[in-house]
């Protein structure tokens, strides 16, 4: 049996909720209260791929540090391995840490410039009480899987490319073997000839170590190519979630639609003969974000209704659900296999 | 007649001695009237330090070598009074970072209305004016109560619009776009390729666009440049350089980055890191990484010539074979 098919999730968010505190405007008043994420839920089952994908400010970041307990959720749960861990204290979750693991976007504010290489890839296993000997055992097996080099092992990040230092905060993470790997904008800061490198390298860890992935990304060409469901998120909720397929060939909301017309496609006869969906303005504040369907203000679709009532996520096929009073499945890119 | 910008054998380097940096290497470079140019390479390529340039904005410590002429004026002996004219008049340019390029304490109408002042002299209120319009040209909403916000309050795309409408402000024959979109997310991209879409349309505004998309390139540019390690190795028109391209290096940046369109097995990375622009090797400076490379890319540098079948200009010793549907055929 297919390891994906595998029905208990790792993972599982229900009605999470992070509430960050405003910018006040007098002493007196109470501070304004901005709803970073909005009431998501999710789960992520082991060795799949889930991606969240979106535009600044729509809470992906967020959802991805409450998953990994570096921020506390307002409310809602998230059960990691079948633990609650949502309002759970630090040092409760550290033996749980040994299992999750989390890579950063900035391969260059991510590892500590005063640490050698091997310090670095080490620290987790140190944190965690190995024994000296596995501890360099490991360090070695994740040395040559990360196709990095021993005598990298004494050198500094300065020292290191964007792509090698990216790989050597995956080695990081992986080193602990963890099930379950939150990958946040693995790849953005990096150039494209350095990005096809990493996604390989990911791709082999997840097959090699049976890994899950929650992946936060915006580059929706990226997503297509590694995840096996996706996520979109606005302004605090998901819109739609589904699997690849059903995301990318059969989207049903107007901003996920919105979001793969806009996506540029590096051929120019595709590009200069698909349908365009251009949005107005801008994605609304957060702080003040619009009654009903939080969408409406931007959407070609909008109603009446929409502004009154607030459509819930619901299934329209296995697997695929969808938040919109008007759903309608479009086919936006014209198939190619390769 | 001639181009509308010319570049020719142009250098740039920093520094002294042995740790100078070569970026620019010797490059050529056309603009036509009305045409749009995309450059593209990565990070450490050189693709902003020629058209910086061009505008003569890089530090004192950059050295030059070359000859740039703009509607057959030579721009590196022009006076400073003359450059001061010719940016944000005759040449708009636009930057990566909209977040950084407006002053946060003047409103931003007063800022385009300067920007109109100091080129035309005209009075005040006919600066104004235009100014509003300008912001109608760039899809602002109320341009008019626009006028009158300051920086912070506006959202990155409406930055970036701002930045163009300052760009356009004098009716410049020339726009230098150098990665505008990067910092925006991919709605507000949209709506800003829209943009300059309609400026060629109705302005028969001749662009250069900078960058690392070529997902951007594909959809707005007449022409493509691909730069490595400060040289063009390969241009040409851009269905050409999408479907026939024959450098080892166009080829491999094609076929790594992942498409919306389609679902491939596997990437194909180029592998490697780009060079160091502090070293100078005899040869090719892509045959580190180059899989088709000989002994002769080692020792001797390719010229740009025109390749028999594709018509592209490539600079390689040992070309690919350039068939239609490239990207299949990988």
């Amino acid at each position: 049996m297919d390891s994906k098919m595998v029905d208990t999730p790792i993972v599982s968010v229900r009605d999470l909720v992070k509430t960050f505190a405003g910018r006040g405007t007098s002493f007196k008043k109470p501070k304004s209260q901005v709803q970073a994420v909005a009431g998501i839920s999710f789960d992520v089952h082991q060795g799949e791929t889930l991606s969240i994908v979106g535009e600044s400010g729509c809470g992906k970041s967020t959802t991805a540090r409450c998953v990994t307990r570096i921020l506390k959720p307002t409310s809602g749960s998230i059960e990691l391995f079948g633990t609650e861990v949502s309002q759970a204290s630090q040092e409760e979750i550290r033996p749980l840490r040994r299992q999750f693991q989390m890579v950063f976007q900035d391969p260059y504010a991510s590892l500590n410039a005063n640490m050698t290489v091997e310090e670095i890839i080490s620290e987790p296993l140190i944190v965690h009480g190995f024994p000296k000997s596995e501890i360099r055992d490991r360090v070695m097996t994740v040395v040559q899987q990360m196709h990095l080099h021993q005598s990298d092992l004494s050198r500094f990040p300065h020292q290191f490319s964007g792509g090698q230092r990216q790989r050597i905060g995956i080695a990081r993470a992986v080193v602990m073997q963890p099930k379950f790997v939150v990958l946040d904008e693995p790849v953005s800061a990096l150039d494209v000839s350095i990005q096809a490198d990493i996604i390989q390298m990911l791709e082999g860890l997840q097959e090699s170590l049976g890994l899950a992935f929650l992946m936060i990304a915006h580059d929706l060409s990226v997503v297509r190519h590694v995840s096996d469901r996706v996520a979109v998120m606005y302004l605090g909720k998901i819109v739609e979630i589904g699997t690849n397929e059903q995301i990318y060939e059969k989207s049903s909301h107007p901003y996920t639609q919105a979001l793969l017309a806009a996506a540029p496609i590096p051929d120019p006869r595709v590009e200069r003969n698909r349908q365009r969906i251009i949005l107005k303005g801008d994605v609304p504040s957060p702080a003040n974000p619009p009654s009903g369907c939080r969408f409406r203000t931007r959407c070609w679709k909008a109603e009446e209704i929409c502004s009154q009532i607030e459509p819930l996520l619901t299934e329209s096929s296995r697997g695929h659900q969808v938040a919109c009073h008007f759903p309608e499945e479009v086919n936006l890119i014209t198939n190619r296999r390769a | 007649m001639s181009s509308l910008l010319s570049i020719k054998d142009l250098h740039v380097s920093f520094g002294n001695g042995p740790n100078s940096v070569d970026a620019v290497r010797g490059i050529n470079l056309d603009v036509e009237r009305g045409e749009i140019v995309g450059i593209v390479g990565e990070s450490g390529s050189g693709k902003s330090a020629s058209m910086l340039s061009v505008l003569r904005l890089l530090p004192p410590t950059a050295h030059i070598r070359g000859s740039i002429s703009f509607e057959g004026k030579d721009l590196f002996n022009a006076s400073s009074r003359e450059m001061r004219e010719i940016r944000g008049g005759k040449i708009g340019m636009i930057f990566q970072d909209p977040m950084t390029s407006l002053n946060p304490s003047f409103r931003i109408g007063a800022q385009i209305a300067e920007a109109i002042m100091l080129h035309s002299g005209v009075s005040t209120k006919v600066a104004v004016s235009k100014a509003t319009s300008l912001l109608e040209v760039v899809s602002i909403p109320r341009p008019s109560e626009s006028m009158s916000l300051f920086p912070h309050e506006l959202s990155g795309g409406m930055k970036q619009r701002i930045m163009i409408a300052m760009a356009i402000a004098n009716d410049p024959e020339l726009l230098i776009a150098d990665e505008p979109t990067t910092a925006l997310d991919v709605t507000i991209q949209a709506q800003i390729l829209e943009v300059l879409r309609g400026l060629r349309e109705t302005r028969q505004l001749s662009i250069v666009i900078i960058t690392h998309d070529l997902g951007v390139v594909a959809g707005l540019a007449d022409n493509v440049n691909v730069m490595y390690a400060g040289e063009i190795v390969e241009s040409g028109n851009v269905e050409g350089l999408f479907y026939k391209s024959s450098h080892p290096y166009s080829r491999g940046l094609l076929s790594c980055v992942p498409r919306l369109d389609i679902r491939e097995s596997a990437l194909h990375p180029i592998g490697g890191d780009p060079p160091k622009l502090s070293e100078r090797s005899p040869g090719c400076s892509f045959q580190p990484r180059c899989k088709s490379s000989t002994s002769l890319c080692e020792t001797t540098k390719p010229k740009l010539e025109r390749s028999v079948s594709s018509g592209l200009m490539v600079s390689c010793h040992n070309p690919m074979e350039s068939s239609e549907n490239a990207k299949a055929a990988i």
